[in-house]
């Protein structure tokens, strides 16, 4: 089982949602709007109204209803849309749906939501919804770009990057269109097109959601912002509310700490918490863990949405069952993310030894990222404990030693031992796992040889071998003063094992 | 006290007509608020309906100078181009078919009222819709044959409506329905007295582009635009009752409203174009099953929120008017055949 590491690097990179839910986030919501509404002419509403009072008919209370919602005077024709609603025998769709807007009701179903849906065949049939609808509208970038992130959240890079491609074409400018495609290609290791994307946009100067992102992805793409003078500007004489500016004063406070200017960094952060999103909350947690000094009252990690930062936050307090369930819904927020699955799959197995869920979460969060050493190893090694090796092997087989870091190669050459013993070959087994804590004493930290002793030594006790009192033995006065709470579960069931 | 254009009731007028009674403002009235209306009879003619401008009115109101000389604009342009249709004999919009003054008040110089005389409707479509049992498809697609027959003659005639909506559309017992009320028309390569104005028509029932500012430098573009996205919501109000304005600022938030927008129009157009896919997804199901793609369709080319892209795509592909409606008039009268044969689905 690989081992689980604090990410060494984050950025504040924009979340990529489906429209409607960033939407109702309020992350697309314009900076500027008119302080005084537009006016418009004042005896328009009085005549419609004097003839659905001498008419009164749903087509002349039709016409004063949608001459007020073309106004913005909802609250000005509500008798009509309740006559309306009132008249069920002649009720047209159309007529319906404005007095609905009118009277706020909202419709049961949510017409084009396409939001992301757990299992891998709603995706599927929200793609196969998505294609029929864009048949009809193939100039709304908005299913363009909902399209795409259920094929990355499906792994298919480039459909995803087509449809991306193509929303980027229709609406060059958009926010949502931006962000979403700076994601994508953050997602698929392409960092300077992500930059690129948003350092060419018209309005990156002007607009925070897209500086915030562009200074996050620009340090991705290991280059550096040429806009941040315009960050500074925005945060110290823009009066925007501060959620449209909680991103931007995040990223600022990022890049502040990083470079050790701890005051700034503390300042901006403060900013960035004032109304945070969830992805700022999250980043506030991570630079709370990673930089020991910063202390920001009261993290308002409660945000909705906050997974991430609630996850972290639980696995903190070795609230196993906690960190689990937040990962998961971590995971359904951004299905096409390899952390939540990484994170949760490694809990699930190592902290509270439930392989079939271990093995799932690693399952789910494969299918967008197919070739993730650590999730194919995850699953891997969750599959041989519940007894499925030939599925295991299976999986295994798919990870491209080539391609792997020092690290990662010890790791799979302990996962590889392990099957062995699950498969029988005791021997074999052994052997690879002394090869592999042997190789391990230079390059691979003391954490990740710990945890490999550890399921070694479960692996010994298991099958009751002669050695195995000796390896628990030296495992447990190895592991046991070691600092990481993540482990102290395994290291508990070692202990508590009284072998075969 | 009432003012002279409100007195003409049995009096004789040029041309051999005589004011018979008023004629209530609520079926056909708004933007009428310095006019009178009337039913007017001819041994020749038969009925018709006087339109009397109400310059004591105008004298009442804060700026009487301005208000007069735009009231005598507005009456001098429609009468050009009253008699330009009536040149051309379009036989889809209601012409006039008489036009003077009258001296109410023999003693009074300043009792002096200039009016219009049309055809007379038998009633506007929303009347006329409210007044069936059953929603009458054959007759629905007839109609819309006709008032895209009215646009079109209008238009090869260089003239934009710019105004069209329910209480522009009249109903004819005989010969169907046709387009009323050229007051807000625009009439190309000569300027009229509402070219100013961002938006000539009634708001609510106004193109998004118009709404939200963005005017352009192509005549085109800007009338006859307009008149294609007035076409397709009045499509919609004959299958659904509402107009395509409201039902588009229904299914969008309102922080994009374009009372509240303050950035440019391409910057909301995704927004737009958003909410114009529900809208028809609403849309769509007052429409029966035989004919609903093709009237999507129609409705998606007619009111499509870019108007650069607006009008029937082949229209785009060749030299010309891109917001030429003949292929919208032959697909009605299609149509309108099919359902009244009986031919619908097959």
């Amino acid at each position: 089982m690989s081992v689980l590491h604090e990410d060494k690097e984050r950025k504040i990179i924009p979340r990529w949602r489906g429209f409607y839910t960033t939407l109702e986030i309020g992350e697309l919501y314009p900076i500027h709007v008119l302080k005084k509404r537009r006016p418009i002419p004042n005896d328009i509403l009085a005549i419609k109204r004097k003839e659905w009072e001498e008419n009164h008919s749903i087509s002349f209370a039709a016409d004063l209803m949608s001459t007020g919602v073309a106004f913005g005077e909802e609250d000005c024709v509500k008798d009509a849309a309740e006559f309306i609603l009132s008249n069920n025998m002649r009720l047209s769709e159309t007529t319906k749906a404005i007095a609905n807007h009118v009277l706020k009701v909202k419709p049961k179903e949510k017409l084009g939501d396409n939001e992301i849906e757990s299992d891998e065949f709603s995706v599927r049939r929200q793609i196969h919804d998505l294609r029929l609808q864009l048949y009809d509208e193939p100039r709304n970038s908005f299913l363009w770009t909902n399209i795409a992130l259920l094929y990355a959240s499906l792994g298919f890079a480039e459909q995803s990057t087509h449809a991306i491609e193509v929303a980027l074409s229709l609406a060059p400018q958009n926010r949502f269109v931006l962000r979403s495609s700076a994601r994508l290609f953050v997602h698929i290791d392409d960092y300077k097109r992500a930059h690129n994307i948003l350092r060419y946009s018209d309005n990156v100067k002007h607009d925070p959601w897209l500086l915030a992102a562009e200074i996050a992805v620009a340090g991705t793409a290991h280059r550096t912002s040429r806009f941040i003078k315009n960050a500074i500007n925005i945060l110290e004489f823009m009066n925007f509310s501060p959620f449209h500016v909680s991103e931007l004063a995040s990223a600022l406070s990022t890049l502040d700490f990083e470079a050790g200017n701890l005051k700034h960094g503390r300042k901006h952060l403060k900013m960035s918490l004032k109304q945070p999103t969830e992805n700022s909350v999250a980043q506030a947690a991570w630079l709370e863990r990673k930089f020991f000094g910063v202390r920001v009252e009261q993290f308002e990690k409660q945000r909705p949405m906050s997974h991430e930062a609630l996850a972290w936050d639980f696995c903190r307090k070795t609230k196993w069952n906690d960190t689990v369930v937040e990962s998961l819904k971590w995971l359904n927020d951004q299905p096409f993310s390899s952390r939540p699955a990484i994170l949760g799959s490694y809990i699930s197995a190592v902290s509270l030894g439930e392989y079939e869920k271990s093995a799932n979460i690693a399952h789910r969060g494969l299918i967008a990222n197919p070739k993730d050493f650590t999730l194919l190893n995850n699953l891997a090694f969750a599959l041989g404990h519940i007894g499925r090796l030939k599925d295991a092997r299976e999986v295994f087989g798919r990870i491209r030693e080539s391609t792997l870091s020092t690290e990662e190669k010890f790791v799979s050459l302990a996962t590889k031992g392990f099957l062995c013993y699950r498969e029988g070959n005791v021997a074999g087994g052994r052997k690879l796992y002394l090869e592999a804590l042997e190789k391990g004493r230079k390059g691979v930290d003391e954490k990740r040889r710990a945890s490999a002793f550890l399921w070694m030594t479960m692996e010994e006790l298991r099958i009751g071998s002669e050695e195995s009192c000796k390896y628990k033995r030296e495992v447990l006065d190895f592991a046991k003063i070691l600092p990481y709470p993540d482990l102290r579960p395994l290291i508990n069931r070692v202990e508590k094992h009284k072998g075969s | 006290m009432a003012t002279p254009a409100e007195e003409l009731i049995d009096l004789d007028l040029d041309g051999g007509w005589k004011v018979v009674s008023k004629f209530e403002r609520s079926p056909r009235a708004t933007g009428g608020c310095f006019s009178c209306g009337y039913i007017v009879e001819s041994k020749e003619k038969g009925k018709g309906f006087l339109k009397a401008l109400d310059y004591s009115r105008a004298l009442s109101s804060p700026n009487p100078a301005m208000v007069l000389q735009a009231m005598t604009e507005a009456y001098n342009f429609e009468l050009t181009l009253c008699e330009k249709c009536s040149g051309k004999r379009l036989k889809r919009v209601v012409s006039a078919i008489g036009d003077g003054k009258v001296n109410v008040r023999s003693n009074d110089p300043a009792s002096v009222v200039q009016y219009m005389i049309f055809e007379l409707a038998d009633s506007d479509v929303r009347t006329y819709i409210d007044s069936l049992d059953k929603f009458d498809i054959a007759w629905a697609l007839r109609a819309l044959h006709h008032v895209a027959t009215g646009l079109h003659e209008l238009h090869i005639s260089g003239i934009a409506h710019q105004d069209l909506k329910p209480s522009n559309v009249l109903t004819f017992r005989e010969e169907g329905s046709k387009v009323a009320d050229l007051g807000r028309a625009a009439y190309k390569g000569s300027s009229g007295p509402h070219d100013e104005f961002e938006i000539a028509g009634d708001k609510n029932y106004a193109p998004p582009e118009l709404l939200y500012g963005y005017v352009g430098d192509d005549w085109n573009l800007r009338r006859f635009g307009c008149d294609a996205y007035l076409l397709g919501s009045m499509v919609v109000f004959f299958f659904g009752r509402g107009s395509m304005t409201g039902l588009l600022f229904s299914q969008m938030d309102e922080q994009y409203h374009w009372r509240k927008w303050s950035g440019k129009f391409d910057g909301v157009l995704p927004y737009l174009r958003d909410a114009f896919g529900k809208a028809i997804q609403r849309f769509s199901k007052d429409v029966e099953n035989d004919i609903r793609e093709e009237i999507c369709t129609v409705v998606r080319q007619l009111c499509e929120p870019d108007p650069r892209l607006r009008g029937h795509p082949q229209n785009r592909c060749v030299e010309g008017n891109q917001y030429s409606l003949e292929r919208f008039v032959s697909k009605f009268n299609l149509l309108a055949s099919k359902a009244e044969y009986g031919l619908l689905g097959r």
